[in-house]
């Protein structure tokens, strides 16, 4: 504790703007940030920018070259990671249905995000009874099994890839209000928000440039981790035939797809599952790294 | 020192309803009880107090934050609840205790002391930044610092910061809330001096709230002493710090300690309840 | 060096803390004697290493923190290289400690009697029988009232004060030859800082305990100490008996800080107060030379080497420009 003090008290004379260079220094000395942040790019320019480079199409099928093995159990390189039961390039599936995924998770995020922070900081900046409306519905969101309502809803209205972005983005927002709500209370008492109050700020202002700011980081560490979860109930919504709808590919849809040769073509069901493991792992070690560098306890300034 | 009145409280009261649950009996809590005080032109009134006395809440109450249960405050004669918080924010500012939690981390010093006059749409961007610049060079900070972020500066250099945020609108009142406990003595020394000449630069009137006898001797005119709520003795700084009448301003003293090389500690019976 | 009445010496102390910048020098060269029944105050600003120096000689330093120093000793032996386990006997038994903040000093799920006796049970296995009623006995010490009572009561059911007085008495369970009370005041009002410290002072007196005082507030450390030990960052700059140390402070660090001090009693002059210029020095890495001659008015070239510590019979200072006479 007085060494922090010493620390901080030797630090204040060096003057200048935000040490933007320290900063990005202790961003990319974090292992969680460079892997995941590593990984994560990886797979977004390989969906994004691969099917282009490729010379097989996601979608035309050949049933002459149905099955197919990966080139490391006997393939030919013309298909690197083999063919599917219908003889489509099973790598320029792979990297399309990363597109879906990718698409699906950081959608949902998106809505869920806006949905929850603005529930959670509404709730904690003007508490009353706007909060026990808002702990209501985080309540009911929570007795909800999200899985069971994603399939009700899909089963009732039929597949579509907007309506799962909107029902999963509605579904994954509590822990977004939850944080979001109870940072805010936090901060509310802090002396610079009452510092702005007493200068005569709007209610929109201190939210804009006293709240929002300061629990940036703590959304994004949640966005990590929702995004992850977007991306596997996507994929069980999708294998269970109620997500993304044949024949768009997508690594749950995939799985369901490769089912029934499980036992002479595992690599099937084996290569989604390693992208999707991938994706998963890249946007936790991320978040998680983010968690780190961020926390004020962990900062020691 | 005229005898004008920028800032009074008429038997100012503020009660909370403790345990407000759907069980439970509604208990109540009188924090301020019939608090009444006058704050002249120019003046320094200290408000001494220890914690849980209601000096915070009473501060929030002349801040306009938070409305008395029942009494009046009154801003150059107008009544608090009329004025709205931008007029009473030109005239009255705080200054809190803790540099570390009253400026933003995600503002630079720059952009937290030109906040006000943003949101009070003061000049334009060249006016501000002079304004911003005269400021800072009042309170002592070197404009270096203007693009820093409070972490890299110093509690001293954070509470002149603070101050020269609530100085930029020029308001007539400084509502300064414990603005040196948190510093090192070598640092208060600073903070004591900045604002001595500020009150005398500035035509500026200062409450002063703290439980530190030796900042309020320092800068305070009058005194008033608060105790579970109410206050419990005022009058002129020298008069109640030299001759206390109250018990508890007596044991207060007794228990504020100068150096006094060999002198010892007071004996129980002056710092105890009697 | 130690004499039979030395209760705790100090030889050379450094404490190095790893840090992200560097290796923080936190504590540097420290070393001075207590004497039994002696109060002696380790004062200075806070991050000079007065609390560092406390925890350096109880050994609970943080992890990652490396401790160096040619002797510590207490009642002549030497507790620098002695297990750790050594040092959990020591500590409550004939070390007794006090920090800050009472309500993390005391186990919140546990009684006050139980804490107490506790300590007593764990270092007298012999005499539990009595842990008892030497509780009772070092309540009502501390000036507890209606003790059988509070035995039952839980830490969160008491005030600051009254808990801060628990602490002290846990501290004495065990007739300590050493208190360690580091800012044991400063979590506290005003009112009841003085009686806790008046309370903790008329017991050290009553049971001829020595008392090794951290603290920021000069003014304590004038009444109370025998001897100042003033830091500066790391360093000691300055250690005298306190009366030769108020009467005239020799280091201009010293002096600088005790100009900075309002006073209640003086009358109202409306001069300034003194200020102490510019910022502590980064303790990463360690300091070259004098720590204090960048704020110094009296600093010369020569200041940027390594000053020594010169004594004579009642003070030492760190400066070359303390012109230690032999008047005091």
């Amino acid at each position: 504790m007085s060494t922090e003090s010493a620390v901080a008290k030797t630090s204040a004379t060096q003057y200048g703007p935000d040490g933007f260079g320290r900063t990005a220094k202790r961003w990319l000395s974090n292992s969680g940030i460079t892997v995941g942040g590593l990984l994560l790019l990886l797979i977004l320019f390989s969906t994004l920018i691969g099917p282009m480079l490729l010379p097989h199409d996601a979608f035309d099928q050949s049933l002459v070259h149905r099955l197919k093995p990966p080139v490391w159990q006997g393939g030919s390189f013309e298909h690197l990671l083999g063919t599917d039961h219908l003889g489509r390039d099973y790598l320029a599936r792979l990297l399309w249905g990363g597109r879906i995924s990718l698409l699906i998770g950081f959608s949902t995020i998106v809505v869920a995000a806006v949905f929850g922070t603005t529930i959670g900081v509404l709730a904690g900046y003007f508490g009353g009874t706007i909060d026990l409306v808002a702990r209501f519905l985080i309540m009911v969101r929570l007795a909800l099994p999200a899985v069971l309502i994603a399939l009700a809803v899909a089963f009732i209205a039929g597949p579509s890839l907007q309506l799962l972005i909107i029902v999963l983005g509605l579904l994954l927002w509590d822990r977004f209000a939850v944080v979001a709500r109870a940072t805010t209370l936090q901060l509310r008492h802090t002396e610079f928000v009452v510092a702005a109050r007493a200068m005569g700020c709007s209610n929109l202002t201190i939210i804009r440039r006293d709240i929002l700011p300061n629990i940036g980081s703590q959304l994004i560490v949640i966005g990590t981790v929702e995004l992850a979860n977007a991306v596997l109930i996507a994929a069980a919504l999708s294998f269970l035939g109620l997500g993304v709808q044949p024949p768009l590919p997508d690594w749950g849809l995939m799985i369901s797809e490769g089912r029934q040769y499980l036992l002479f073509s595992p690599y099937l069901i084996t290569l989604p599952g390693v992208a999707m493991m991938l994706l998963v792992l890249a946007v936790n070690l991320l978040g998680d790294g983010i968690r780190e560098v961020t926390d004020p306890e962990a900062k020691g300034r | 020192m005229s005898d004008a009145i920028v800032l009074s409280a008429e038997g100012v009261s503020k009660t909370y309803a403790l345990n407000p649950g759907f069980v439970g009996a509604k208990r109540e809590i009188r924090a301020v009880k019939d608090v009444s005080l006058q704050l002249r032109q120019s003046e320094v009134l200290g408000l001494i107090g220890e914690s849980g006395c209601g000096k915070s809440t009473l501060s929030r109450l002349l801040l306009g934050l938070e409305r008395p249960s029942s009494g009046r405050v009154e801003l150059a004669g107008k009544p608090m609840e009329g004025l709205r918080r931008k007029d009473i924010a030109r005239m009255l500012q705080p200054v809190f205790q803790d540099p570390y939690s009253s400026l933003n981390p995600r503002e630079t010093v720059e952009e937290a002391v030109s906040r006000p006059l943003w949101a009070h749409r003061v000049g334009n961007a060249a006016t501000q930044r002079q304004r911003v610049a005269e400021t800072i060079d009042a309170v002592g900070l070197p404009r270096r610092a203007l693009s820093s972020y409070p972490s890299q500066l110093s509690g001293g250099q954070r509470q002149r910061v603070a101050i020269a945020r609530a100085l930029i609108l020029q308001p007539r009142i400084l509502i300064c809330d414990e603005p040196t406990s948190a510093l090192d003595v070598s640092v208060q020394a600073q903070i004591l001096n900045l604002l001595n000449d500020l009150r005398a630069a500035q035509d500026i009137s200062l409450i002063l709230i703290s439980h530190n006898l030796q900042v309020v001797r320092f800068l305070a005119d009058r005194v008033a002493v608060m105790y579970f709520g109410e206050i419990v003795e005022s009058g002129p700084a020298a008069t109640v710090l030299a001759q206390p009448q109250h018990a508890y301003t007596r044991r207060l003293l007794a228990s504020a300690l100068d150096v006094a090389p060999g002198a010892g500690l007071p004996p129980l019976e002056a710092l105890m309840e009697s | 060096m130690s004499t039979p009445d030395t209760i705790l010496s100090v030889r050379n102390l450094s404490v190095q803390l790893p840090h992200r910048a560097g290796l923080v020098h936190a504590v540097r060269d420290v070393s001075f004697d207590i004497r039994r029944g002696e109060t002696v105050c380790v004062v200075g600003e806070s991050g000079c290493g007065k609390s560092m120096t406390a925890m350096a000689v109880l050994n609970l330093l943080p992890r990652g923190a490396r401790r160096e120093a040619t002797a510590i000793e207490f009642l002549g032996e030497p507790i620098h290289t002695a297990p750790e386990s050594r040092l959990r006997q020591l500590r409550g038994d004939r070390i007794g400690t006090i920090f800050q903040e009472p309500l993390t000093a005391l186990n919140p799920l546990l009684t006050v009697g139980d804490q107490l006796m506790e300590v007593y049970r764990r270092h007298r296995p012999r005499r539990q029988h009595e842990a008892r009623a030497r509780a009772l006995d070092m309540l009502a010490q501390v000036g507890i009232p209606r003790p059988v009572e509070r035995l039952g009561q839980y830490p969160h059911q008491l005030s600051g004060g009254l808990r801060q007085r628990i602490v002290i008495a846990m501290a004495l369970m065990c007739e300590p030859a050493l208190i360690v009370a580091d800012e044991p005041t400063t979590a506290l009002d005003v009112t009841i800082q003085a009686q806790i410290l008046r309370l903790l002072v008329d017991l050290k007196d009553k049971f001829g305990v020595a008392l090794l005082l951290i603290t920021h507030d000069l003014a304590v450390a004038s009444r109370v100490a025998d001897k100042v030990v003033v830091m500066y960052a790391g360093e000691v700059v300055e250690q005298a008996s306190t009366a030769a140390f108020f009467a005239v402070p020799k280091h201009p660090y010293a002096t600088g800080l005790l100009g900075c001090l309002p006073s209640v009693s003086a009358e109202r002059s409306g001069a300034p107060l003194q200020v102490i210029p510019g910022t502590v020095p980064s303790l990463v890495g360690g300091v070259a030379g004098c720590g204090f001659r960048e704020r110094c008015r009296l600093a010369l070239a020569e200041c940027q080497r390594d000053i020594p510590l010169v004594s004579n019979s009642s003070r030492s200072v760190r400066c070359i420009r303390a012109d230690l006479g032999d008047s005091v």
